[in-house]
């Protein structure tokens, strides 16, 4: 088979597995929950499905066993109890292997194949015990079960749809069995199939594998139309899938228009002249039922137009990175073309140059918004990591989150699951106490771990926060003397020792448990959201709990930034990080008192960049002031003059040894020279560190 | 049979620094660019001239004078920027040198190739893999990977630190006043 489509299944197969998961978590709450018992089932099914039709047969049988069960759950036959759930999470775990290795090549793989199944089975037996009494009625249920259905169907409110399918000449070569979707489709409730077969023109060209039939099939059932999609979900789109709903009402209750449409089927060869009669068929059937039951039909009409679920379509990463790339390039020409237009002062190339200059930035914009996924696609991952650990730590705790509608770059979404993972643990493991120990504190009984994000600015703002036992700054201290991070005589404030769990084999459990502490624990988180430009702190108070903030940009590629000039360096300061700008002259500047100047009536201290880069040509007389915050300082930082506003399209400084991280990236001017991005956190840390050192050597200096 | 071996030769790019005849095995050069218009970037060594635009990729440029230690002198319309693809620890960088001229590409065969001699040289014989005798001069055959070896290039930072402590007095004085 195609790897194509191995791929599609994988990619559909792990987001179900997913869904899967996260169901069977909130189920876990509220056992009896029917709407997430349904969930949990159809997704099986869906997953059972699909793994069969793309041969991955272990997926399909596994899954089989499984869906038996909450067949049976889901009648109400029985009810779920942990060890269902602990399997049921174990096998989702085990699907997710399977799906890398179907054929169980790894042998720890077999093992746990093997004992889940057993467990499945064994589980079923008891099941089957416990409810023999009930077995009798069950296997009359069992066979009458048509009937049933279409009585349930009869009486329920039911929708007819009409579809037609018209699979792909190559659908048999791609390994998909057509008549299966069609009993698929015929199991959502009563239908008529009929079938049309067109013929070759060309004997010749005529390939035994190739497809040439199509169906028209009438449904009628009380599944919505989305259920009928999802049958369709996994064959390609190059096969002709029509689904449209034709009435409220069961059409077979017609007697006549069943008779119609079928010498309709029976005579007519070609689609569209079906298709034709058809509509003329069903005007004539609206019209009884406007004049029958007109307004019930209206209010009808009306919801389920508002239950419309938004279109949404998958595209592949690589796809997205890109229309970025393009858009990186497009901004970068766009930047060209407003030169060149400013150089020759032409009107109408002036206005034309504006226009894409406006075009492009919401076309930007657009883009950027698309590479945006919502936090709330991480966190069932971090539900089941804390569901996990609590109860392999015996220890009981909320995940509460608040804010995972904001939204992320993708890319950054990944980079982040490894180092979330590892405060989540930090977290469970060595923050939150068990249950006596809270107790004997005061403290209520069971410990909360709240994920919290929020936009500030052009930030996304992570917070996780525990009200655990908190980080004791004095046995930081202690053991930073004792790994040799910090001296004894050193002294530091709280934020200084706490930022000490950052420090490369900095580990402060006393035991080294499978969950953590094996020592390369925050200085790893740090470096990971380092490299996607992210800052991480953290604040903990003894028996309050510790919180743990991280900060990241909303985009890796393009930023707004206002473009400045030192003698003839160009460099870019993010807009977001800019307050205001503000101009001094030279005398103010070099005469400051303490680097401080007076802006709004307020003395802010200021960075000379002149002096920091070292660079001292052509000096001017007036300089300007680019008001920046810090955190929550305002800081002015001295540039020679403002050139303006540039969407910089950001580019890697390539392998440039030591700058101290101050320019993170490049970016290419319009006119095609290179402008030099500044990180201003970085800067401002870098020149609060200098000035430290500085002041530490002139002490020695002194006391010797 | 002797005379095939003697005839694979390699091809090396020659270029002059000062009054000196360097060359490198063009399989390591991808292009040949004029000199341009070069970005400093602040707080770098002083022989990393800055970053230049290749067709939309930001590259650093090192001056290959500074880096072997010559004097400075000023950039004539002969002074260019050879592209090198270099393989660091593994890791493929792409940076610019600059040099004072390009003289020529050299077909030379391994026998041609003569050792240094130990006593009298004054470079550092580990980035020298060979000379070359061609007409009247000698043509030193750098390993260019190991030139821009990262240990190198960390030795260098240390003195420019120094450099950056010497010219930050006024500072000390200001922050003396806030301590």
């Amino acid at each position: 088979m195609d790897e194509e489509y191995i791929q599609i299944f994988i990619d559909e197969a792990s987001d179900l597995i997913s869904s899967l998961e996260d169901a069977l978590l909130t189920l876990e709450k509220d056992k009896t929950n029917p709407e997430m018992i349904g969930q949990v089932f159809r997704v099986m099914h869906s997953l059972k499905g699909a793994a069969g039709m793309f041969g991955f047969e272990s997926i399909g049988d596994f899954t089989h066993g499984l869906e038996d069960i909450y067949d049976l759950v889901r009648n109400g036959k029985i009810s779920i109890n942990d060890e269902l759930m602990e399997i049921t999470l174990k096998s989702v775990d085990h699907l997710r292997d399977l799906l890398k290795d179907p054929e169980i090549k790894d042998k720890n793989i077999g093992k746990i194949h093997a004992g889940l199944i057993e467990k499945i089975n064994n589980l079923k037996d008891i099941i089957s015990g416990t409810i023999d009494s009930e077995a009798a009625k069950d296997i009359n249920k069992e066979v009458s079960g048509k009937s049933d259905n279409s009585d349930a169907i009869d009486k329920a409110e039911v929708v007819s749809y009409y579809i037609y399918f018209k699979p792909s000449r190559d659908i048999l070569k791609e390994g998909v069995n057509p008549l299966l979707i069609i009993s698929n489709l015929c199991d959502l409730g009563l239908s008529k199939v009929y079938k049309k077969i067109k013929w070759v023109d060309n004997l010749k060209s005529f390939d035994v594998s190739d497809s040439f039939i199509e169906w028209y099939i009438f449904l009628v059932t009380n599944k919505k139309e989305v259920e009928i999609k999802d049958i369709f979900l996994y064959i390609s789109s190059d096969n002709e899938v029509e689904i449209s709903g034709i009435s409220d009402t069961n059409i077979f209750l017609n007697e006549n228009k069943v008779r119609k449409l079928e010498t309709l089927f029976e005579n007519k060869g070609d689609k569209e002249i079906i298709a034709e009669e058809f509509t003329e068929i069903l005007k004539d059937y609206e019209n009884e039922e406007e004049s029958e039951e007109s307004e019930v039909v209206n209010e009808k009409n009306e919801t389920t137009v508002k239950k419309e679920i938004k279109s949404t379509i998958k595209v592949s990463s690589e796809k997205l990175d890109e229309l970025m790339n393009l858009v990186s390039e497009l901004v970068t020409a766009q930047a060209e073309l407003g030169v060149l237009s400013n150089l020759h002062n032409i009107q109408k190339l002036t206005t034309v140059a504006e226009n894409i200059e406006k075009i492009s930035r919401s076309l930007r914009d657009n883009a950027l918004n698309i590479c945006l996924v919502p936090m709330e696609e991480m966190m069932f991952q971090f539900k089941r990591l804390v569901r996990d650990l609590s109860n392999e730590l015996d220890k009981e705790i909320v995940f509460e989150t608040e804010g995972t509608d904001t939204e992320l770059d993708k890319r950054l979404i990944e980079n982040l699951k490894e180092p979330f993972m590892h405060i989540f643990r930090n977290a469970i493991d060595h923050g939150i106490e068990n249950r006596e120990e809270r107790i004997s504190k005061g403290k209520k009984p069971t410990g909360t771990i709240k994920l919290k994000s929020y936009y500030s600015g052009a930030d996304v703002h992570i917070q996780i926060i525990d009200d655990g036992k908190g980080m004791d700054p004095e046995k930081i201290r202690e053991k930073g003397i004792q790994k040799k991070l910090i001296k004894k005589e050193d002294e530091l404030s709280k934020k200084e020792i706490l930022e000490l769990i950052f420090q490369p084999g900095f580990s402060t459990a006393e035991v080294i448990t499978d969950v953590s502490g094996r020592g390369v624990g925050m200085d790893v988180v740090r470096r990971k959201i380092n490299e996607v430009n992210g800052v991480v702190e953290v604040e903990s108070e003894i028996n309050e709990g510790t919180t743990i903030t991280i900060k990241l940009p909303l985009s890796l590629s393009i930023i707004d930034a206002l473009l400045v000039k030192i003698d003839e360096t160009p460099f870019l300061i993010p807009l977001s990080f800019v307050d205001k700008c503000d101009e001094a002259t030279s005398d103010q500047i070099i005469n400051s008192v303490n680097n401080r100047i007076m802006i709004d009536g307020e003395l802010i201290p200021l960075i000379y960049l002149r002096r920091e880069f070292e660079i001292d040509k052509n000096c001017p007389d007036m300089h300007r002031l680019i008001i920046i915050k810090y955190n929550d300082i305002r800081i002015a930082l001295v540039v020679d003059s403002i050139v303006g506003e540039h969407q910089a399209v950001l580019k890697p400084l390539g392998d440039v040894e030591c700058n101290e991280e101050i320019i993170t990236s490049a970016c290419i001017l319009g006119d095609g020279s290179v402008a030099l991005v500044m990180d201003t956190n970085k800067l401002v840390e870098y020149y609060r560190k200098k000035k430290e050192e500085l002041v530490n050597c002139k002490c020695e200096r002194i006391n010797k | 049979m002797a005379a095939e071996v003697e005839s694979i030769k390699k091809s090396y790019l020659a270029f002059r620094l000062d009054e000196e005849i360097f060359a490198v095995g063009v399989a390591k050069v991808l292009e040949i660019l004029e000199m341009q218009p070069i970005t400093k970037v602040p707080k770098t060594p002083k022989y990393m001239r800055g970053v230049i635009n290749m067709r939309g990729d930001v590259i650093p440029v090192i001056d290959a004078r500074l880096k072997f230690n010559m004097s400075v002198t000023e950039d004539t319309i002969r002074t260019v920027i050879i592209v090198l693809e270099l393989e660091i620890r593994n890791k493929k960088v792409i940076l610019g040198a600059i040099a004072d001229s390009v003289k020529e590409v050299l077909e030379i065969s391994d026998d041609e190739i003569k050792d240094v001699p130990e006593i009298g040289s004054k470079y550092n014989t580990e980035f020298i893999t060979g000379m070359v005798k061609s007409g009247e001069y000698f043509i030193m055959l750098l390993d260019i990977d190991k030139v821009f070896s990262i240990e190198d290039i960390i030795s260098v930072k240390d003195d420019n630190e120094n450099v950056v402590y010497e010219t930050t007095d006024d500072d000390q004085s200001l922050s003396e006043s806030e301590s």
